[in-house]
């Protein structure tokens, strides 16, 4: 025991840029929280682009961001690290990192499987690029519009107008 | 970043004390329990939506699931309406507390805008 390896564990993390950050800029937010995963022993597993989004809520006067995505397995002092960096980083709107497992073998770990998968909001740089075209805006409020999940609320949301009262 | 404590966001107010209390027994079984003083209610009987469609993730990332259990102000829907299991409810209230942390759903819709 020569030294001691670090735990590694599973994250991901979503980063606000400002609205007007170019492609280099989001590069450059990218190329940084790389260099930190990987430069603390982690590994990088995939990044995705959700566009321009639309905000549910101004944050620093913007009404649109561009989201981007990673999923990467790193110790803890790396996270730390990497949220220090895009706290200063000025393009940062916000960020938000969550654990998704406390304790990774590298080994046992299948990152071709993780590679592949994709979020709900994912977009191809393509079809990113194409809805920019368009001036397609998505935002909460028509996200899944397509889809019925309302299981068992049909015919019930009345009985939420009360309470929206006493508040 | 956590984002949210056991008790997060502001929502506390719709859970507490009508939110438990209430409609719990009928959930059980068609003349299920309730109190003595508890009224009748008919209606169609809820179904957890996560537990009848097994492919259903509770994402934080995914707002337009999300958008289900979240009122048009913006509010949590407190689960004996929206019918959402106990253990269910619980993640669905911690992704959208995450999901509202990165503007992907509202904290509110009356003044934020």
């Amino acid at each position: 025991m020569s030294h001691i390896q670090p735990i590694l564990r599973h994250y991901e993390v979503v980063v606000l840029l400002r609205p007007d950050v170019t492609d280099a800029g989001q590069d450059t937010m990218r190329g940084r929280v790389r260099d930190i995963v990987t430069g603390a022993g982690g590994v990088e597993v995939r990044w995705e682009t959700w566009g321009r989004r639309k905000l549910a809520y101004a944050i620093q006067k913007q009404q649109r961001a561009i989201y981007s995505y990673c999923s990467f397995i790193a110790p803890q002092t790396a996270v730390a690290e990497m949220e220090r960096n895009l706290r200063l980083m000025e393009s940062v709107l916000r960020y938000q990192t969550v654990r998704l497992a406390d304790q990774v073998d590298l080994a046992k770990f299948d990152l071709e499987g993780e590679r592949k998968k994709r979020t709900p909001l994912f977009l191809t740089p393509e079809e990113a690029a194409a809805a920019e075209q368009r001036g397609f805006e998505r935002d909460w409020q028509t996200d899944g519009q397509d889809f019925d999940y309302r299981g068992g609320r049909g015919g019930n949301d009345d009985a939420i107008e009360p309470e929206e009262e006493r508040s | 970043m956590r984002p949210s404590g056991p008790n997060g966001g502001g929502d506390r107010g719709d859970r507490g004390d009508r939110g438990d209390r209430g409609d719990r027994g009928d959930r059980g079984g068609p003349n299920g329990g309730g109190g003595p003083n508890k009224k009748k209610r008919f209606g169609r009987r809820k179904v957890d939506p996560f537990l009848a469609d097994k492919t259903l993730v509770i994402d934080y990332k995914d707002p337009g699931l999300l958008r289900r259990f979240v009122t048009e102000r913006g509010k949590i829907v407190p689960q004996r309406i929206s019918g959402v299991c106990s253990k269910n409810q619980r993640a669905v209230a911690v992704a959208i507390r995450r999901a509202r942390n990165i503007a992907l759903l509202p904290y509110t819709t009356i003044s934020g805008e």
